[in-house]
């Protein structure tokens, strides 16, 4: 493996890490708020809007398809419709949120990937970098792109630890919350809202599928080790930097590895780690007789 | 439940009684805004449940929490305090903190503050709930109306001393406390004042003078409806 750290490789490592680390503390939330489904179809959900940002900049003759405002616009906006669906389906109908959550995520993956060969049949369009989007590839990241990602990773995840006392009273007594938290309705969609945020962010480094990987394998892992919501979220902010960063690193080294399967195998190696050292012992099951009575 | 009108006296304690699936707990979630009811149907000293929240301190059923969620019990407690806590507010002042333990103690928990909330009993889980209710009216312009769905289910002797002991004093220093309450046998030592709810309000008023035999049977019994019968089987 042979990494030449320059400035702009060193600059796309550090997005890496701020992404990680954001990731690992808003998967953390996610993770107490049992929404990790949900966000699965809602980061699946973000390849349609890509497709159709992508389509809409090419008719409009900008940067032959590929220009990023569009495509994360369109990212976020299929993505939050997806979640809107889950929601509405969920408390109108008779159907459970399970039902919901993968009726959703095909519909808008299927779409998605419908529009990408629609594309791919254009022959006008510069299709290449739009795959980076499904499994993620950093060496598509640019100076400035890796400046934003830096950016938006530190205010999301400064903005979800300023909110850690309402986000732990509502995920632990939902009732409570509701009779006595302000703006508590709120509360759950300011979670969503950054989890959006985040997964568009990372959709250029991890790709829209594997994302979810960095959300919830580092908050399972650090709930493995830590029976309190502040230790764990810490150390699930470490998880995440340590997968981003050591995926960023292997997929650098051997050119044809997309970054985002990297790094799932990367925290998928620290999970097993927590299982083995951690299952099993006492700490680990908190789970107790008298809670069954 | 379709309708019905329910005073609680001020000061007093009250028990709520009835069958299972008699809407016991629906009114005590009815009085807390959590189910939808008619406007402003709902009021405390006379003003809209809106305005009077920061007075209304909730004990919820145990079954109604995930026991596995990764917090301890000084932090359950300190959630009490959550309407004196600011939106971007990342640290717990150290007041919390104080009055968190000050209710513990209370409670007799003061020793299991950094405890896993999985890992302890359920009388001491049940305990650390009321401690959160505690720290509500701990607050300045906290709160005195106490509202506990089934405190005494499942607990062990020495908790249901405790909670009953601390719900007393409570009573004496001026607050109303009104429970969900299933063991008919220590309605008379517990409270003043009982509600017999079956579906409609059977009778509401002073322990002595409502708590009769008759009106147990006719809270406890099913209505002579054919339907009923049927469902019986």
């Amino acid at each position: 493996m042979d990494i030449d750290i320059g400035f702009n490789t060193a600059l796309v490592l550090l997005s890496v890490l701020s992404l990680g680390t954001a990731c690992g503390i808003i998967g953390a939330y996610i993770m107490l708020y049992k929404k990790s489904l949900v966000s699965d179809a809602v980061s699946h959900a973000t390849l349609p809007g890509i497709g159709i940002g992508f389509m809409l900049a090419l008719w409009l003759g900008l940067d032959n398809g590929r220009f990023l405002p569009f495509l994360l616009i369109g990212a976020a906006f299929t993505g939050y419709l997806a979640a809107r669906l889950i929601h509405w389906i969920n408390s109108n109908t008779r159907l459970n949120e399970d039902i919901a959550i993968s009726t959703t995520l095909a519909f808008f993956f299927g779409l998605g990937i419908v529009l990408f060969s629609l594309i791919q049949n254009m022959e006008s369009g510069n299709r290449s970098g739009l795959d980076s989007f499904l499994l993620g590839q950093t060496s598509g990241i640019t100076y400035s792109d890796a400046i934003i990602i830096c950016v938006v990773s530190l205010i999301t995840a400064m903005l979800a630890v300023s909110l850690h006392r309402h986000f732990i009273i509502q995920s632990f007594d939902r009732n409570f919350a509701k009779l006595y938290a302000p703006l508590q309705g709120r509360l759950e969609r300011i979670l969503s809202f950054l989890m959006l945020i985040i997964v568009c962010t990372g959709l250029k480094t991890t790709g829209a599928i594997l994302i979810l990987a960095l959300l919830i394998i580092p908050a399972a892992s650090a709930r493995l080790w830590s029976d309190n919501n502040k230790p764990m979220i810490a150390l699930s902010a470490g998880f995440g930097l340590l997968s981003a960063l050591s995926g960023a690193l292997f997929s650098a080294g051997y050119a044809n590895v997309p970054t985002g399967a990297s790094i799932v195998v990367c925290s998928f190696i620290i999970f097993a780690g927590s299982m083995a050292l951690k299952v099993g012992s006492k700490a680990s099951i908190s789970k107790q007789e008298s809670t069954l009575q | 439940m379709a309708s019905l009108s329910i005073d609680f006296e001020q000061g007093k304690m009250s028990a709520i009684v009835g069958p299972n699936g008699a809407g016991k707990s629906t009114l005590l979630k009815a009085c807390l805004g959590l189910l939808p009811t008619q406007e402003d149907s709902v009021r405390f000293y006379g003003e809209s449940l809106s305005k009077k929240r920061r007075k209304i301190a909730y004990v919820p059923q145990r079954s109604s929490i995930d026991w596995n969620f990764p917090i301890n019990v000084r932090e359950v407690v300190q959630q009490g305090l959550i309407k004196d806590l600011k939106f971007f507010q990342m640290f717990t002042p150290k007041s919390h903190k104080e009055m968190a333990l000050r209710a513990l103690q209370k409670v007799g928990l003061e020793d299991f503050s950094e405890r896993q909330i999985a890992k302890l009993s359920g009388g001491q889980q049940q305990r650390m709930f009321l401690a959160r209710a505690l720290v509500q009216s701990m607050m300045n312009d906290g709160a005195d109306i106490f509202l506990l769905d089934e405190p005494f289910a499942g607990v062990d002797a020495s908790t249901e001393k405790t909670i009953i002991g601390v719900l007393k004093q409570l009573s004496r220093e001026g607050k109303t406390i009104i429970a969900v309450h299933h063991n008919l046998q220590t309605v008379s030592e517990y409270f003043d004042n009982v509600v017999l709810l079956n579906t409609t309000l059977i009778a509401n008023g002073a322990v002595g003078e409502v708590f009769t035999d008759e009106a147990i049977t006719r809270t406890y019994l099913p209505p002579p409806s054919l339907e009923s019968f049927v469902e019986g089987f």
